[in-house]
C-alpha cells in the first residue's frame, strides 16, 4: 500500500467516505489542470484539523480551497497530494447588527452572506469579481477586492478576527470580535492573501457597514488618454461621496457591450462613478461633477451619462462578470494613482491585435489588464506579457497574473520579482510550514 | 554597560551625546504607564537609519537588549527599557521627507509628532486621519508599534487603515522595506503585521502613510443626558438608522465636571452623561442626519442637544475631550487609565459593572471613552503615596478587563498590551494562540534583545494578576462582582 494509500483510507475515517473524492469525482478540483490524488471535504473543525495533521504525518501536499472561483491565482503545483475544499463549512455563527460584526466559517459563500446581512440594511464592503459559489474564505486567501475599495477599503480593512489551522492541524486564533482592537500580534493581516501557505483559514469575524441609501452612477467619456489625468484628478478632488471610481478602455467597454447586454457608451476610455446617498444627496454632487467637467480644457469635451436602479444593477454585475472573463491572460497592476493615465498611454502605443482589455480601480490605482488568449500561441502570449511588465516597470509599479493557460503560467513568474523583505517572508512561511506542506510553491519566490 | 561599548556607542552618534547619568534615566525609567519603572543603562538620539542599524547591530554584537522610544505617551509600558540595556530615542528623525498629494501619501521620519503632519498637509487641504488625543506629542514611530486610534477612528480606522509602507531596521540591523506608495504589494503584508507589535519587530525607520482630503463640512454636536445608560441606548440608535458619524465619544458626570472646571464650556454640570458627536462628509445631506441624530437623542431622553455654533465652539468642544484626561489630573494625584473594549451593544452593561467596581473598592472611576466603537477609557482616580490605595486601584484594573473580557470584548483597543497587561493575554488566548504569537516574534527577534518580554507572557510564566501584579484570575473577585451585578439588576 502506497502512502497516499495509507493516507485515504484513514482520511476516509475521518470525513466519511462520500466526503473523500478520487480519481474522476476529484477532477472537477484541478490545481491549473494538475489532478488531486485525494479531495476532502471535512464537516468540521475538529475534520480539518485531522486532515492536516494526517496530511502531515504522511508528508502528503495540502492545496485549501474555497468555492474554486479564484484557484488559478498562484503558480503551478508540481503535484496536489489533497485538496482540502471547506465548501462544507458555511455556516454563520454569529450576528449582532447593533454591533456591526457578524462571524462566519470560512466556506460561507459570499453572496450567501450579503443576503443575510442585507436583510438588516448592512453589509461587509467585500465586492470582488465573485460566482454564487465564491466563498468568503476564498477572497480572505487571495485578498480579493472589488470597486468599492475606493471608499471601504479591502480586507485588511474589515476583517476583525481569524481562526485558522496549521498545517500541523493545530488550531489557533487573532484578532477578536470587537471592532477595534490591539490585544496581541495582528495575525489576521498575515492570514490575509497569504493564499493558505501559512494555514487554513475556519472562521473569520467581519466589521460590517450600513448599506448606503441609495446610488448612482456618471459615466464620464474621454476622447484618449490624454483626457485620463486631468478627469481622475478633478474627481478625486471633489466632496462627493465616491464609493467606486473606475476606468475602463475602448476594448473593455466594447466587450462589456457585446457579452451581457450593459449598455455602454462605445468610447475611447469611460470613467464609471458611483456616488452615494438619497436622490438628492446624488443630485447635488452630480452637479459638481458637471461644473467641474465644465471648467478642464480637454481635447474634446467629456460627455456623460447616468445609471440608475436596475440598469445600474446590471452594469456593475456585468463589469464583475467580465473580470472573470475565461479565454485571457489576466493580469493585476498596481500604481500610484496619477500613473494610472500614463500606463493607459503606454498600453495603447503597445498597438496589441486582438487589443487588450484595461480595466482599472483608478482612484486605487489597481489596473487589470486582461490579454485575450483566442488563436495566440504560447510564445506571442509571453512576449505579450514581457511588453505589458516593460510598461509596468517603467512606472515602478507591480503585477501578477492572475489567471493564464498553464503552459504560459509555467514558463512565466506570476508574481513578478521579490524584494529584500523576502527573508522575512521566508522565515513567516518556514516557522508556520516548516515542512512545505501548504499550496507548496504557488506563492510569491516559491514560498 | 562596559565603557567600550559605549564609545562604540558615541561613535555612531556622534556628534550626538549619549545619555548615561542617572539622574538623565529618570525622564527615561517609565512611559505614560507610570506604575512601573526600569531604568536604561544609555539613551542614543540616532538622526539617520544608517545610525539606528548601527546601533542595533553593536546591541547585537554585545549581547545588549534595546528598544526604540518616541514621545513616551504610551500607556502600558511599551516604551519601557525592561532588562536594561539602550534606549533609542528616535525623536531626532522627526522630518517629512515627501508630500505626494496628487496620490494622497505622505513619507516621514518615526519621531514627527502626529500633529505636525496633518499642520503641514492642511494648507493644501489635507489632513492625517488618525488622532489618539495624545497627538500633540506623540508621534508616529509610537503610532506605528502601537496602531494607535483616537476619537476618529470610527469612520476613518485606526493607524494601519493609513499606514502603506514601512522601512524597518530589524532586530538583527538589517534594513528591509514592507509595502509602500503603491497599494497590494504581492505577498504577506508584511506591513500589517508590523503595525502594532509595540516595538517588537523592529524598528521603524520611515513610514509612508495615507493623508485625506479635508471633509467639505464638519458639524459637531453635543448632547446631554441624565443617565450613561440613556447615553448607550442613544449610541445604538444612531448606529442602528445606519449613521456611522465621524466621532461619537461618551463623558460621565465626573468627567464633565472636570472638563468644565478646566475649560469653561459651559457644560451642564447636572449632566450624567454626555455625547460628542461629530459628523463629516459632503454637505448634501448633512442638515438631515444631524436632525435624524437629535432626533434620536430626543427619542432617547436627552436633556439638550448643543451644535456648535462655529470653528471656534467646535475647537472648545473638542478640546474639552481631548484634554479630558488632563482635566480629570486636576481632581487627584494620579490615575489610572484603562482602554478595554466591549462590543458596543454590551455597553449599558459594562457601564453599571464599572460603577459596582467603583464601589466595590471605594475609588472614584471617571469615563471618557470611544462609545461609538465600545471603547471604554475608566480612569482610576488615586494617589500614588498610599500604598494601600495602588493595591485597590490594581485590583479593581483586574476586574475592569475581566469584565471586559466577559462581555466578549478585548483587552486593550489602542493603547497595547506592552508590559502592563502581558499577563491578561491567557484571558482571550490559549497557550497555543500564544505560542502561534511566540513563534512569529522568533522570526523578527529571535534573539529576543529588541524590547524584550513585551505583550506575550513567556511561556509557562503566564500566571496572571491585577493588571501589572501577580497572582491567577481572582475568581473570588470575580463571582462576586457577578452576584453584586445581578443586585444591581434586581434593584433597577
Ligand atoms: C494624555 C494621553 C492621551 C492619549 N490618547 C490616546 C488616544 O486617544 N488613542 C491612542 O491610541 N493612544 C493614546 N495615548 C497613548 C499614546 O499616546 C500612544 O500609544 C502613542 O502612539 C505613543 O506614541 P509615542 O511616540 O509616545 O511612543 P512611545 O510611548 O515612546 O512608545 C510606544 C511604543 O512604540 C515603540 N516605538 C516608538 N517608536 C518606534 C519606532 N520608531 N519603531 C518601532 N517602535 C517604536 C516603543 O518601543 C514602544 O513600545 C494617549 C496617551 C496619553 C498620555
Amino acid at each position: 500500500m502506497s502512502a497516499l494509500d495509507r493516507l485515504a483510507t484513514s482520511l476516509q475515517s475521518v470525513v466519511g467516505e462520500e466526503h473523500l473524492l478520487t480519481d474522476a469525482a476529484a477532477a472537477p478540483y484541478a490545481v491549473d489542470d494538475v489532478l488531486p490524488s485525494l479531495v476532502a471535504l471535512p464537516g468540521d473543525e475538529t475534520q480539518v484539523a485531522d486532515v492536516l495533521r494526517l496530511a502531515d504525518e504522511h508528508a502528503a501536499t495540502v492545496f485549501p480551497r474555497g468555492g474554486g472561483s479564484h484557484v488559478q491565482l498562484g503558480a503551478t503545483p508540481e503535484r496536489v497530494d489533497v485538496v482540502l475544499s471547506v465548501e462544507r463549512l458555511r455556516r454563520q455563527l454569529a450576528y449582532e447588527p447593533g454591533d456591526m460584526t457578524t462571524t462566519v466559517q470560512a466556506g460561507m459563500p459570499l453572496s450567501d452572506l450579503q443576503g443575510v446581512l442585507g436583510a438588516q440594511g448592512q453589509f461587509v464592503a467585500l465586492d470582488p469579481p465573485a460566482t454564487a459559489a465564491t466563498t468568503i474564505g476564498g477572497v480572505i486567501a487571495t485578498n480579493a477586492s472589488g470597486p468599492r475599495r475606493l471608499l471601504y477599503g479591502t480586507a485588511r480593512d474589515v476583517v476583525l478576527g481569524v481562526s485558522v489551522v496549521t498545517a500541523d492541524g493545530a488550531r489557533s486564533k487573532a484578532g477578536g470580535r470587537v471592532v477595534k482592537n490591539v490585544t496581541g500580534y495582528d495575525l489576521t493581516k498575515l492570514y490575509i492573501g497569504s493564499l493558505g501557505t501559512l494555514g487554513v483559514v475556519l472562521e473569520l469575524t467581519f466589521k460590517v457597514h450600513p448599506l448606503p441609501p441609495g446610488e448612482e452612477t456618471i459615466g464620464i467619456a474621454c476622447a484618449g488618454h490624454a483626457d485620463l489625468l486631468p478627469v481622475l484628478n478633478a474627481l478625486l478632488r471633489l466632496p462627493l461621496r465616491l464609493n467606486s471610481l473606475e476606468l475602463l478602455n475602448a476594448a473593455a467597454l466594447a466587450a462589456l457591450q457585446a457579452g451581457n447586454g450593459a449598455t455602454v457608451p462605445p468610447a475611447p476610455y469611460l470613467f464609471l462613478a458611483r456616488l452615494e446617498g438619497d436622490a438628492a444627496v446624488t443630485a447635488g454632487q452630480k452637479q459638481r461633477i458637471a461644473e467641474a467637467l465644465r471648467g478642464l480644457s480637454l481635447s474634446a469635451p467629456a460627455t456623460t451619462q447616468d445609471w440608475q436602479s436596475e440598469d445600474q444593477q446590471r452594469l456593475w454585475s456585468c463589469l464583475a462578470t467580465q473580470a472573470l472573463l475565461p479565454d485571457s491572460v489576466a493580469a493585476k497592476i498596481g500604481l500610484r494613482i496619477t500613473d494610472v493615465a500614463a500606463f493607459c498611454a503606454a498600453i495603447e502605443a503597445l498597438l496589441a491585435d486582438p487589443p487588450w482589455l484595461l480595466h482599472a480601480h483608478a482612484g486605487n490605482g489597481i489596473v487589470s489588464v486582461q490579454i485575450p488568449v483566442g488563436k495566440g500561441s504560447e510564445e506571442t502570449l509571453l512576449a505579450q506579457i514581457q511588453a505589458l511588465d516593460g510598461c509596468v516597470e517603467r512606472l515602478n509599479g507591480h503585477r501578477v497574473i492572475e489567471r493564464a493557460p498553464v503552459a504560459v503560467k509555467r514558463r512565466c513568474e506570476v508574481w513578478g520579482p521579490v524584494g529584500d523583505n523576502f527573508v522575512v517572508m521566508q522565515a513567516l512561511k518556514a516557522s508556520y510550514d516548516p515542512r512545505h506542506r501548504l499550496n507548496p510553491g504557488r506563492f510569491i519566490g516559491g514560498l | 554597560m562596559e565603557p567600550s561599548v559605549l564609545q562604540e556607542l558615541a561613535a555612531i552618534v556622534a556628534p550626538q551625546p549619549l545619555l548615561t547619568q542617572p539622574e538623565a534615566m529618570l525622564v527615561y525609567e517609565c512611559d505614560g504607564h507610570t506604575l512601573d519603572k526600569a531604568p536604561p543603562d544609555v539613551v542614543v538620539f540616532p538622526t539617520s537609519t544608517e545610525q539606528v542599524a548601527a546601533v542595533v547591530k553593536l546591541a547585537n554584537r554585545h549581547d545588549v537588549p534595546f528598544v526604540a522610544r518616541g514621545a513616551g505617551t504610551g500607556l502600558s509600558g511599551g516604551a519601557l527599557a525592561l532588562e536594561g540595556g539602550i534606549v533609542i530615542e528616535m525623536c531626532r528623525m522627526n522630518k517629512i521627507l515627501e508630500i505626494d498629494y496628487g496620490n494622497q501619501r505622505a513619507v516621514v521620519q518615526p519621531g514627527l509628532v502626529n500633529l505636525h503632519l496633518s499642520l503641514a498637509v492642511s494648507d493644501a487641504g489635507f489632513y492625517y486621519a488618525p488622532d489618539p488625543s495624545s497627538q500633540g506629542s506623540c508621534t508616529i514611530g509610537g503610532n506605528v508599534a502601537e496602531n494607535s486610534g483616537g476619537p476618529h477612528t470610527l469612520k476613518y480606522g485606526v493607524t494601519t487603515n493609513h499606514v502603506l509602507g514601512l522601512e524597518v531596521v530589524l532586530p538583527n540591523g538589517d534594513l528591509v522595506h514592507f509595502g509602500g506608495a503603491v497599494l497590494d504589494t504581492p505577498g504577506y503584508d508584511l506591513t500589517g503585521l508590523f503595525v502594532g507589535s509595540e516595538g517588537t519587530f523592529g524598528i521603524v525607520t520611515s513610514v509612508t502613510v495615507r493623508i485625506m482630503r479635508k471633509p467639505q463640512v464638519v458639524k459637531t454636536l453635543l448632547a446631554f443626558f441624565d443617565t450613561v445608560e440613556a447615553a448607550s441606548n442613544a449610541v445604538s440608535g444612531i448606529i442602528g438608522a445606519g449613521i456611522i458619524p465621524a466621532a461619537l465619544e461618551m463623558m460621565d458626570n465626573l468627567t464633565i465636571q472636570a472638563v468644565e472646571a478646566a475649560i469653561q464650556a459651559s457644560l451642564p454640570l447636572d449632566a450624567g452623561a454626555l455625547l460628542l458627536i461629530e459628523l463629516d462628509g459632503i454637505e448634501d445631506g448633512m442638515e438631515a442626519d444631524a436632525q435624524r441624530i437629535a432626533d434620536i437623542c430626543q427619542q432617547n431622553d436627552c436633556q439638550n442637544v448643543r451644535v456648535a455654533q462655529d470653528d471656534a465652539e467646535r475647537a472648545l468642544l473638542w478640546k474639552g475631550r481631548k484634554e479630558a484626561f488632563g482635566a480629570i489630573g486636576r481632581l487627584t494625584p494620579n490615575y489610572y487609565t484603562h482602554d478595554g473594549v466591549i462590543p458596543r451593544t454590551r455597553l449599558p452593561e459594562a457601564l453599571t459593572r464599572l460603577q459596582i467596581i467603583s464601589h466595590r473598592y471605594g475609588l472614584r472611576i471617571a469615563n471618557v471613552f470611544h462609545a461609538g466603537d465600545g471603547n471604554l477609557h475608566p480612569l482610576v482616580l488615586y494617589d500614588e503615596r498610599d500604598g494601600e490605595e495602588v493595591e485597590r486601584v490594581l485590583k479593581a484594573g483586574h476586574d475592569i478587563l475581566q469584565a471586559c473580557v466577559d462581555l466578549g470584548g478585548v483587552l486593550s483597543g489602542e493603547h497595547g498590551i506592552g508590559l502592563e497587561k502581558k499577563n491578561c493575554m491567557p484571558w482571550l488566548f490559549s497557550e497555543g494562540d500564544l505560542d502561534v504569537m511566540r513563534r512569529v516574534r522568533q522570526v523578527f527577534n529571535p534573539q529576543e534583545l529588541c524590547n524584550p518580554n513585551k505583550v506575550i507572557p513567556l511561556r509557562g510564566r503566564c500566571r496572571c494578576g491585577a493588571v501589572t501584579g501577580d497572582g491567577t484570575p481572582d475568581h473570588e473577585t470575580h463571582e462576586a462582582v457577578a452576584t453584586a451585578m445581578q443586585d444591581a439588576h434586581v434593584r433597577a
